[in-house]
């Protein structure tokens, strides 16, 4: 009754509102279960484990610039890598040019996201205004991002100079020549802006000893999640929904479907921009992996893994996924210092070969989780992970005890970094 | 332009426009029937060029032993897949490319776990030819007759045999072909069957003159599906003359130097200039924009109006 009189109430002459809120509003319970633990690691950990999860929210961010156009416009593109390694390139290219006169990054993250923003912009214009089919748009931003692979690598030689900033090929990007205070090679500097009342400009360093950085990561998120959610609850998202679910459809209606999926497009290649400008301030350092054929795929396993129609979905995708490396990775360091083999004095040829194979297959693990997540998720589990979580947290909901949650989450947490990585505070 | 360099640059056309109907021809027959765009494509390419490999430096046989088993064996891991994933997928295509990029990632770890991560160079017999001031290899010309080959290959098959008969008939009416006593869920495991035992057969032929390594399909990848996309549903037709227009951009942008930029470089003698074009990177780069600028006008691909 309450959806209908909604209704009624906001349909206009056009009769365009008729459709009812379609996101409901903030849920508070989810939102402190997530947001508790990610607040508090910094204070239960080693810094190190801070800002390898900064990482992690930093490709969680990529995947949601693809769900926010996959998931609620239908778009699918599999080279949102382009655009975030635009934007990671555009910064580091500005900022190791600005940080010597001006003292602060401002202008090189400004930048990286006017340059990927404009990216997509062209880009979408050539997809969407020659109505190009699904899977055409997918491939071609797939081949925009192996192109600039392609290109980034073969700026290795000594002309590809853009004031001190050497495009560097392979090697990556750095700086060069004198800058004052900098001489010689020189790192991309981290985001470093004069707040306002402060005397000096503050830098978000990511090391031994900080975490600012990893509180720079987490706002961003945690903002440009909140802008895009209520950007989707605007006309423009319902016609975005409008249009994935009946393009023609919402065609008949008199929408621009291929101006409401420019704007979607070009908000999306933004969101990835911001999260490479992140990416290169975290590191320091960005090369041509950033295009490259496995690190797209990362971002699509990630946001197909947690679901697509989430937004939140590809935080959860990008932190499982990158866990499950660490953890396979300490793994395949066990069986190098011959944890398996040392049970017995002399190991039979089955064990070595098993220890060997294992050994391989762990190195070689990112792909195989990558590829075989993509197939079974396809085959089996369509919606992916997010999706499923929220429906069980919904049914269970009257029970009090998921309050538990993250106190069991960040023990289990805790226990995992401290086996994997001696990574807790008194281990 | 003296008589010598032109030749020259119509055989490098004749070379872009081969490679380029190599790479396109097995992703254009999954494409065009089955309507499966084959992100794999690239690891069907990997599997013959291996096969050549395995054959030559493993079993010591002579390269063309390797060349004629590659379609086999890429064609029989084509099938398997099929069997086992693609073919829940139909009528879903997003879900199958992406299904598709799953088992390309699969493929590339399963190569290098047996091959190892390094590269492997196959020598091959054939010399070079002289024509006036430059050489040129023979082996080329093989690949172009190699081409040739398989494209006649496959439209006899398509066009003369009972499997092409049936297999238009699927594509152009499935449920009409089904009732009429087609086995479809078989043709359609053996075009896909088919479409991985070119690429093999394609990757094969160019293993000599490319390093071997296991994630070598990525190079290629995106000039097949350039071919492919520009060239539009028609498979044959489609594929040739998007390779021949292609193949002459790619050429021609790779060869001839378009623009020269001074930087502030640290070049050691002193100016330093960026040459735009010339080099085989802007071969591609020349082939991404012409794609984009003709798929805004014909969104299709070149054969896109025809209907088949």
């Amino acid at each position: 009754v309450r959806i209908r009189l909604q209704a009624s109430s906001r349909a206009s002459p056009q009769g365009r509102s008729v459709e009812p809120r379609l996101e409901r509003s903030i849920e508070w319970l989810p939102a402190a279960l997530i947001l508790t633990p990610l607040i508090l690691i910094p204070f239960g950990f080693k810094p190190f484990a801070a800002n390898a999860l900064a990482l992690f929210l930093i490709f969680g961010l990529l995947a949601m610039s693809l769900s926010f156009i996959w998931g609620y416009a239908g778009i699918s593109s599999f080279g949102q890598n382009a655009f975030f390694g635009v934007g990671a390139y555009s910064y580091g290219v500005i900022a190791l040019n600005t940080i010597g006169p001006f003292g602060q990054t401002h202008l090189a993250v400004l930048g990286g996201i006017v340059s990927s923003t404009g990216l997509a912009l062209l880009v979408g214009y050539f997809l969407f205004y020659g109505r190009l089919s699904d899977v055409y748009g997918a491939i071609v931003t797939l081949v925009l991002s192996l192109v600039l692979y392609a290109f980034a690598v073969s700026t290795a030689g000594d002309e590809w100079v853009i004031g001190v900033a050497r495009l560097g090929g392979f090697n990556g990007l750095f700086g060069q020549g004198t800058n004052s205070g900098n001489i010689g090679n020189f790192q991309i500097p981290p985001i470093t802006v004069r707040l306002p009342g402060m005397s000096e400009p503050m830098a978000f360093r990511i090391d031994r000893n900080t975490t600012s950085g990893y509180f720079l990561v987490l706002g961003t998120c945690i903002a440009v999640y909140a802008t895009a959610k209520s950007l989707l609850r605007t006309r423009l998202g319902r016609v975005a929904v409008a249009i994935r679910e009946n393009e023609g459809r919402a065609a008949t209606f008199g929408y621009d479907v291929r101006f409401y999926k420019l704007i979607m497009f070009t908000l999306s290649g933004a969101i990835a921009g911001i999260a490479g400008v992140l990416f290169v301030a975290w590191g320091n350092f960005v090369n041509p992996d950033v295009f490259g054929l496995s690190f797209a795929s990362s971002v699509v396993v990630n946001v197909l893994l947690g679901g697509r129609i989430t937004l939140i979905g590809g935080f959860f995708g990008a932190v499982a996924l990158n866990y499950l490396a660490i953890f396979l990775g300490g793994f395949a360091s066990n069986l190098d210092q011959g944890a398996f083999s040392s049970a017995s004095e002399d190991p039979s040829v089955a064990a070595e070969l098993v220890t060997e194979v294992l050994k391989r297959v762990t190195v070689q693990a990112p792909l195989i989780i990558q590829g075989a997540v993509l197939v079974i998720t396809i085959l089996l589990v369509k919606k992916g992970m997010v999706p499923m979580l929220s429906h069980f947290l919904q049914q269970w909901q009257r029970f009090g005890w998921i309050l538990l949650w993250p106190a069991v989450a960040a023990f289990f947490l805790h226990q995992v970094a401290c086996r994997q990585a001696s990574l807790c505070l008194n281990g | 332009m003296p008589l010598d360099t032109a030749t020259i640059i119509l055989l490098e056309i004749l070379n872009s426009v081969t490679v380029l109907v190599l790479l396109g021809l097995g992703l254009a027959i999954v494409f065009g029937m089955m309507r499966i765009v084959n992100l794999a494509h690239g690891e069907f390419f990997t599997i013959g060029a291996f096969t050549v490999m395995a054959v030559s430096e493993f079993a010591d046989l002579p390269l063309w032993v390797g060349m004629l088993l590659a379609p086999c064996t890429g064609g029989a891991i084509g099938i398997v897949i099929e069997r086992l994933v693609i073919r829940r997928l139909y009528g879903r295509p997003l879900d199958a490319m992406l299904a598709t990029w799953g088992i390309s990632l699969l493929l590339i770890s399963a190569i290098t776990l047996i091959f190892g991560p390094v590269t492997h160079g196959i020598p091959y017999a054939l010399g070079n030819f002289k024509i006036g001031r430059y050489q040129y290899a023979e082996y080329r010309l093989v690949m172009s007759v190699a081409a040739i080959g398989m494209m006649a290959a496959v439209y006899i098959l398509l066009r003369h045999t009972s499997f092409g008969r049936r297999a238009r008939a699927t594509i152009a009416n499935p449920d009409m072909a089904a009732a009429s006593g087609i086995n479809t869920s078989r043709l359609f495991t053996l075009t896909f069957g088919l479409g991985a035992a070119l690429a093999s057969a394609s990757g094969a032929i160019l293993a000599p003159m490319v390093g071997v390594v296991p994630t070598m399909g990525a190079l290629y990848i995106a000039r097949a599906f350039i071919t492919v996309i520009v060239g539009g549903p028609v498979t044959l037709l489609g594929t040739a003359s998007a390779a021949s227009i292609l193949g002459f951009i790619e050429a021609t942008a790779s060869r001839f130097p378009l623009l020269r930029i001074e930087t502030s470089g640290f070049c050691a003698p002193p100016p330093c200039t960026i040459v735009i074009g010339g080099s085989a990177f802007y071969g591609q780069i020349a082939l991404l924009l012409f794609a984009v600028l003709l798929l805004r006008v014909m969104p299709e691909g070149i054969t896109g109006r025809r209907g088949r």
